[in-house]
C-alpha cells in the first residue's frame, strides 16, 4: 500500500479526494457519535480511512468510499466500547462527560443536541445516528451492528423518546421508510 | 413542532458548516498511521489490562514491570546518565555506541529476554527515553526528533507536575502539527483519575500532518512513545533533556529500531 512517489493509483485518488471534500462532514458525523469530542472523532475517522481503505481500495468514487467509511465509524466506535473492561474504562474516561473537554470540544454541535446524545449509551447512540443520520431502516441497522432486529428496534424507540422528551421534538415512526433528503451537490474533483 | 430526525439533521448540518474549515490530514499520513494502528491492534490483542488511547488510539499495557523496561534498553543503544548523576540541565548528545545498561546485561535467560523485549516492544509503536528511578517528579521534558526519508521535526515540552506520583499510571500524550511553518501544537494530559487538561496555541486551526505522541509514568517508568514515525524506521532523538530532581535516572535512546513483530 505504500506510495512509491509515481503517479498515484486510484484509490489514492479517491482517499485524497475524499479527505479534501469530505473530512469535515465525517468529523461532523464521527462526533455525533463522541458527545462533542473533536479529537476523539477526528481519531475515528482516521481508524475508519484506515480500516475502509485497507480492505477495499476498489471504490467507483469517493461517494462510494463515503459510504463504507461512515460504516466504520460506528463499527469503529461500537468496537471500542465493546473490548476488554479496562480498555472501556479508558475509553469512556475519554468519551464521558466526567472529562474535561477541550476548548474544541463543546463547539460546532447544538448544544442541546449534543448533551441529548451523551445520555444515550454508546450502542443507543450509534442506533439514532444509523437511523437518523444515514436513513437505514431498523433491519439495516441491526445488520449493521450485529443485533437483533428487535434489540435494534428498542435501543432506537427508547433513545428516539428520550431524545424527543429532551429536545422537545415530534417522536417519528421508527418503523417508517426513511425520508428521501435532498441534499446539497457535493463538490466534485 | 419539529421531529426528532429533523433536528438532529439540523445539528449535523451546524456541525458541518462549523467543521467546513477543518483541514484533513494528507493521504501520506493517513497511511502512516495505518501502520501505527495495525500493529496497534496486533499488540493490544495480546495485552491484558491494556490502557486505551483515544477511541481508536493505540493501547499501552500497564501491566509489565519496569525490569521489562530495562530489558528492552539492553535492545538499544543507551546513553544512561547514572542513577545518582544529576540531571542534564542542557540539551544532551546521546552516544550511538554507548553501552547498554547493567540491568539490561544482568538478565539471565537470553531467551526469556528477548521474549521480554519482544513482549514489550509490541506494546508501543516506539519507545525513545524512560526514566527508572522510582520517586522521579519530571517537571520538564523536551524534545525534537526526525527520522530519515521523513524530514519533520517535532519538538515537545512537557512541563507539568501531572508526572509527581510516578507509581500512577498517567499518560500523557500529545498532538503536534508539524506542516513546516506552521506553529501548532495541541496538548492533552490525562491523569489516572480521568483529568484530562488541553491546550493548543490555535484553537481554530488544524494541522495537515496529525501525529501523535506520548509521555507516559507507568509504575515508575517515564515512557515515550510516538505513533507517528513508520515501523522499521530509524528514529534519531535529539536535543532531548529532561529537568528533574538530582535522583532522578534519565536514560535517552540514540536510534532506536521497533524489534518485528
Amino acid at each position: 500500500m505504500g506510495h512509491t512517489g509515481g503517479t498515484m493509483t486510484r484509490w489514492d485518488d479517491h482517499l485524497a479526494a475524499l479527505l479534501e471534500e469530505r473530512y469535515p462532514a465525517l468529523v461532523s458525523y464521527a462526533r455525533m457519535l463522541t458527545q462533542g469530542d473533536l479529537v476523539v472523532a477526528e481519531d475515528l475517522v482516521h481508524d475508519a480511512l484506515i480500516k475502509v481503505f485497507v480492505r477495499n481500495s476498489r471504490f467507483a468514487s469517493p461517494g462510494h468510499a463515503e459510504g463504507y467509511v461512515r460504516r466504520a465509524i460506528v463499527n469503529v466506535f461500537i468496537d471500542g466500547t465493546r473490548s476488554s473492561a479496562r480498555r472501556r474504562r479508558a475509553y469512556a474516561r475519554s468519551v464521558t462527560p466526567e472529562s474535561t473537554p477541550g476548548p474544541e470540544a463543546s463547539v460546532g454541535l447544538a448544544t442541546d443536541v449534543e448533551k441529548a446524545l451523551a445520555e444515550l449509551s454508546p450502542r443507543e447512540r450509534a442506533c439514532i445516528v444509523l437511523r437518523y443520520f444515514d436513513d437505514l431502516t431498523v433491519t439495516q441497522v441491526a445488520r449493521q451492528l450485529g443485533i437483533a432486529d428487535g434489540t435494534a428496534k428498542r435501543y432506537l424507540s427508547d433513545a428516539s423518546a428520550r431524545l424527543a422528551t429532551t429536545l422537545g421534538a415530534e417522536i417519528p415512526d421508527i418503523d417508517a421508510p426513511p425520508a428521501v433528503r435532498v441534499e446539497a451537490p457535493r463538490r466534485s474533483k | 413542532m419539529n421531529t426528532l430526525d429533523a433536528v438532529l439533521h439540523d445539528a449535523l448540518a451546524q456541525s458541518e458548516r462549523f467543521h467546513a474549515g477543518l483541514a484533513a490530514p494528507s493521504v501520506r499520513s493517513t497511511i502512516a498511521r495505518k501502520r501505527v494502528v495495525r500493529r496497534a491492534a496486533m499488540s493490544s490483542a495480546a495485552t491484558v489490562g491494556a490502557v486505551g488511547i483515544g477511541a481508536g488510539g493505540f493501547a499501552l499495557s500497564a501491566g509489565f514491570a519496569p525490569s521489562d523496561l530495562a530489558a528492552v534498553g539492553s535492545s538499544m543503544s543507551i546513553t544512561p546518565s547514572g542513577s545518582t548523576s544529576p540531571a542534564p540541565s542542557g540539551p544532551t548528545s546521546p552516544t550511538p555506541s554507548a553501552s547498554p545498561t547493567p540491568t539490561a546485561t544482568a538478565a539471565a535467560d537470553p531467551a526469556a529476554l528477548a521474549a521480554s523485549q519482544r513482549a514489550f516492544c509490541q506494546q508501543l509503536p516506539l519507545i525513545v527515553a524512560w526514566s527508572e528511578a522510582a520517586g522521579t517528579t519530571a517537571t520538564e521534558l523536551s524534545f525534537t526528533y526526525s527520522s530519515p526519508g521523513d524530514p519533520i521535526s517535532i519538538g515537545c515540552l512537557l512541563s507539568n507536575a501531572t508526572l509527581s506520583d510516578p507509581m500512577s499510571t498517567q499518560w500523557i500524550y500529545f498532538i503536534f502539527g508539524s506542516t513546516p511553518g506552521s506553529d501548532f501544537t495541541r496538548q492533552r494530559c490525562v491523569d489516572d483519575k480521568g483529568t484530562m487538561t488541553f491546550e493548543t496555541n490555535a484553537p481554530t486551526e488544524q494541522s495537515a500532518y496529525h501525529s501523535r505522541s506520548g509521555i507516559a509514568c507507568l509504575d515508575g517508568v517515564l515512557v515515550i512513545a510516538n505513533e507517528a514515525v513508520q515501523f522499521d524506521a530509524n528514529f534519531t532523538l535529539t536535543d532531548a533533556q529532561m529537568k528533574a530532581p538530582a535522583e532522578a535516572s534519565v536514560a535517552m535512546a540514540d536510534k532506536a529500531r521497533l524489534l518485528a513483530p
